[in-house]
């Protein structure tokens, strides 16, 4: 792997700090202004790295590497970083909780009117988004770790205090994060002969099976799934329709924001009021991923580890839990159903029930598939190869690992981006969301999916990928002035696509940084997959030296002061040897390769003494 | 200001850092004086190169003296340097413009280690508060280990008078685990700093506030001065520095009590002089050392470096 994540992650950090820091004081907003998703992105680019990669941790001042220090060194000292970066999460809170206590989770200038339509109401902007419940899961979550660490850390009073008040609001937030996800979620029924389920229909019939086989078979393997959903009770995507009925299908996932009618989810944290949805009840596919990645991060191993939930809050996340493994086991059996000549996924472009069709989609439905794949044991390199296959693709299509015609469609995707329409409970278009982070998301899925292959070879060919996917982004960084290292410069991929930006993207940088917080994973905590081979090589290497070596002790050569030193570090080489035999049959191979040269060494010089006499 | 100096033993280069902060501070402008408390070995002279000095002053009669007079009550007044006045180094003879004035207050020659009494504290305490009204800087030198100048210092700082001048604690350690934690052992544990001071009816927590480490001698584990060692003696360097940061943290010698470190020089290894300017600029002291204790001068007077964490 090129990508360096330490570097690039220190990289970032510095170019984060001198753009939004000036004078003392955090400047929020970003190309699209500031609302709650932006400035969410702006704060996790700090707070993400430093909470899931401990080198990066900026909790403990004793603690904190000095590199890191170093990097955010115009915040001030390693005591103050903390401190700062206090104030800065108490501000952010504070601007996004209404007045009467509200958490709000509006996504302001990131979303646009429909083509043609008015301007956006400042109460169309305001409404709750489910890109910000998501992304406030995870900045919640980095900010009670973040306090539980420092609070431990440090002993003045005032500062006690705003930790407290810090990890008030933010686990109010978190749970008005997750009651807002279980009114988003969505249970979208319908016919195989309308025209949602013709479209499905078509998407998966990669066999080419009769219409009600392939229904028929479908619903077989969604039997245990359908079964399930009449668990979901509270919030939003209770299923009143007749599931039954042999002719029914249905999709599952998360709609763009509150859905219209949604009841709201009994709580005993004063999370205020709860607001009234206006969202279509369908899933959409972007939004999907995006709450799965979210209810991903609540279920893992940190935040159990570190206690981060409440009781209220475990027992929403069960909630959520069950969406989430609805939500998986329905698109990893769609993705990847029937198998004798492709998956549905491997037909790209991927297209949705409501007749969109995108690359963009086959990519988000990976993501979905992978989880898939693994929860129901069919992760092995076979079919993850299959996936990776799909997203070498992907990146030749999008022109990422091609080069590109000026003026070509499949540009697009890049700037301005993928516009979803959000639809109100009448299917009436009244938004739109565009979607721009395709290069970064592919780069996130390339990092994922090579560290679950445990083939060597197969997961450097898929690190290759995402080497060049970075090769890419690097071009994409604003390259001078006050903002220089962060993104997002489509024009420097892609000349003359976009003009030179006035103002970053956090939406993207964030997503990069998310990237190489998976890449520092990949290198932190997996281990390097074992060449089966390789272990065989090193192993019969060793025997050799170690039968060599026996021998030469039989025959009393390593007798006397002088050879007794070299015979222990021969000794102290071989158990070495044999000790990473396993591990890294390539440094045990190299090992017992020396050793064999001295042995020969000996052996030669006994040779050469008998050929004298 | 009251700056008290002190180490867990001796060969830290506590007394010649010392003696670099206040002649950074007397260049800085800092009316500054400079006493020497180590009353076993009162060497100040040398590291300023006062040849009258060497070893504490000779005085005789009912005026001349150094500290260890004074203290018994045999003098009104100890004798004061001027070291711009006094030094036999050239570089020190110029007072540069814009300095302050820079003093140093000798031992007694042949002086050694003494009890103290209340008398002794109370004329320790009178000279403290005269000093203070006439520098911006008093640094005093004390000797290594729990010793009777840290008790009478405690004493008299408790006194009601000195009570509201800024006193801070300097504990000078080197960069090794034995270092680390005897330096941690002077501060914290029994019969250390701390539990002295609570003795004399200082506010333990607030003491613990005002006193902070200082790392001498270091070897940056990843500077260029390791460039020339092996690949596996610099990772082992790197994983000794680690563990011994660990160390330092648990023991309460982490980074939040430090207020610096000074590198490893041969100057000041060898020679145990002031690092002039010049010293650097011929090429004989590293700017890295100077910088060190120029930026450890001018957190002595930076509220902020004296913060709670």
């Amino acid at each position: 792997m090129r990508i360096q994540p330490r570097q690039e992650i220190l990289d970032i950090w510095r170019a984060t700090v001198r753009s939004c820091w000036e004078k003392g004081e955090w400047h929020w907003g970003g190309r699209s202004g500031s609302n709650s998703i932006n400035d969410a992105e702006q704060l996790l680019t700090l707070l993400l790295p430093a909470s899931k990669i401990p080198a990066l941790s900026l909790d403990d001042p004793d603690r904190a590497d000095d590199e890191v220090i170093e990097a955010l060194n115009s915040l001030g000292g390693a005591i103050e970083i903390p401190r700062r970066l206090v104030t800065v999460m108490i501000d952010y809170f504070r601007r996004y909780t209404a007045e009467d206590g509200t958490p709000v989770f509006g996504g302001g200038g990131y979303l646009t009117p429909v083509e043609g339509g008015p301007e956006l109401t400042e109460e169309q902007r305001s409404q709750d988004i489910v890109d910000s419940f998501a992304v406030s899961v995870t900045l919640t979550l980095a900010t009670i770790g973040f306090v539980k660490v420092y609070r431990s850390a440090t002993q003045r009073r005032e500062l006690l205090a705003q930790l407290d008040e810090l990890e008030t609001m933010a686990s109010i937030r978190l749970t008005a994060a997750m009651v807002g996800l279980l009114r988003s979620f969505s249970t979208f029924v319908f016919t195989s002969t309308d025209e949602y389920g013709r479209r499905l229909c078509d998407m998966v019939n990669q066999d080419e099976l009769p219409r009600r086989e392939l229904v028929a078979a479908l619903r077989e393997q969604l039997r245990d799934t359908m079964a399930s959903l009449r668990s979901v009770v509270i919030g939003s995507g209770r299923v009143t329709e007749d599931l039954d009925n042999s002719d029914m299908l249905f999709e599952c996932g998360w709609s763009w924001g509150i859905i219209a009618g949604a009841e709201e989810v009994p709580t005993s944290e004063s999370i205020g009021r709860q607001r009234e949805g206006s969202a279509e009840n369908a899933p959409y596919l972007y939004f999907t991923v995006i709450a799965m990645d979210a209810i991903e991060d609540l279920n893992s191993e940190r935040t159990r580890l570190l206690g981060l939930l409440n009781e209220e809050q475990q027992r929403l996340s069960r909630a959520l839990q069950l969406r989430w493994e609805l939500t998986r086991t329905y698109w990893a059996t769609v993705a990847t159903f029937g198998n004798r000549r492709r998956w549905p996924i491997e037909d790209i472009p991927w297209r949705t029930t409501d007749g969109d069709r995108t690359d963009y989609y086959t990519l988000q439905a990976t993501s979905l598939a992978v989880k898939g794949l693994l929860a129901v044991g069919r992760g092995g390199d076979e079919e993850l190869g299959r996936i990776a296959a799909v997203l070498v693709e992907l990146a030749q299509r999008a022109r990422v690992t091609r080069r590109a015609t000026p003026g070509e469609s499949a540009l697009l995707v890049h700037t301005p981006g993928k516009r979803v329409t959000l639809n109100d409970d009448t299917s009436k278009p009244i938004m739109t969301w565009v979607v721009n982070e395709f290069s970064t998301v592919l780069l996130q899925r390339a990092i994922t999916v090579a560290g679950l292959l445990s083939n060597a070879r197969r997961r450097s060919e898929l690190l290759e990928l995402a080497d060049e996917v970075w090769d890419h982004l690097v071009l994409r960084r604003i390259p001078d002035g006050r903002h220089r290292g962060l993104w997002d410069h489509a024009g420097g991929a892609f000349p003359g696509l976009a003009p030179r930006p006035e103002a970053p993207s956090w939406y993207l940088t964030a997503r990069v940084v998310q990237a190489l917080v998976n890449a520092g994973q990949l290198l932190w905590d997996r281990p390097f997959p074992r060449a089966a081979r390789l272990s065989g090589y090193a192993q019969d290497l060793i025997d050799e030296a170690e039968y060599l070596f026996d021998r030469e002790l039989m025959r009393g050569t390593f007798a006397g002061e002088a050879m007794q030193r070299s015979m222990r570090s021969i000794r102290a080489s071989l158990r070495q040897a044999q000790l990473l035999v396993d591990e890294r049959p390539g440094t045990a191979a190299a090992l017992a390769n020396t050793l064999l040269l001295l042995l020969n060494d000996v052996t030669t010089g006994q040779q050469k003494a008998s050929e004298g006499i | 200001m009251l700056v008290f100096v002190t180490s867990h033993k001796g060969g830290t280069g506590r007394s010649v850092t010392a003696a670099n902060i206040a002649y950074r501070s007397a260049l800085s402008g800092r009316p500054t004086c400079y006493l020497d408390y180590d009353f076993g070995s009162p060497t100040a002279g040398i590291t300023f190169q006062i040849p009258d000095a060497v070893n504490g002053v000779e005085g005789a009669g009912p005026n001349n003296g150094g500290l260890h007079r004074y203290l018994r009550g045999e003098i009104p007044f100890p004798e004061q340097l001027d070291v711009w006045g006094s030094s036999e180094r050239a570089s020190l003879r110029q007072r540069p413009i814009g300095s302050g004035p820079l003093v140093l207050l000798p031992g007694q020659r042949n002086g050694s280690e003494f009890g103290f009494t209340n008398d002794i504290a109370k004329r320790c305490a009178e000279l403290f508060l005269r000093l203070e009204e006439e520098f911006d800087l008093t640094l005093v030198d004390l000797s290594a280990g729990r010793s009777y100048a840290s008790q009478m210092v405690l004493a008299a700082t408790a006194t009601p008078a000195l009570r509201k001048v800024v006193a801070r604690w300097l504990v000078f350690h080197r960069w090794t685990p034995q270092h680390v934690t005897a330096a941690a052992d002077l501060a914290f544990e029994a019969g250390g700093i701390l539990a002295m001071a609570k003795e004399y009816g200082h506010e333990p927590e607030r003491l613990r506030e005002s006193l902070r480490f200082i790392r001498t001698a270091v070897i940056d584990s990843r500077g260029p001065e390791v460039g020339h060692l092996d690949l596996a003696q610099q990772a082992f360097l790197r994983k000794c520095d680690t563990e011994l940061s660990e160390l330092a943290r648990r023991r309460g010698v982490g980074r939040t009590t430090l207020l610096g470190a000074v590198p490893l020089d041969p100057l000041l290894q060898w020679r145990e002089q002031l690092i002039s300017d010049h010293d650097v600029q011929a090429k004989i002291a590293n700017v890295k050392t100077v910088d060190a204790i120029v930026e450890l001068t001018e957190k002595l007077f930076d509220e902020t470096a004296w913060e709670t964490v």
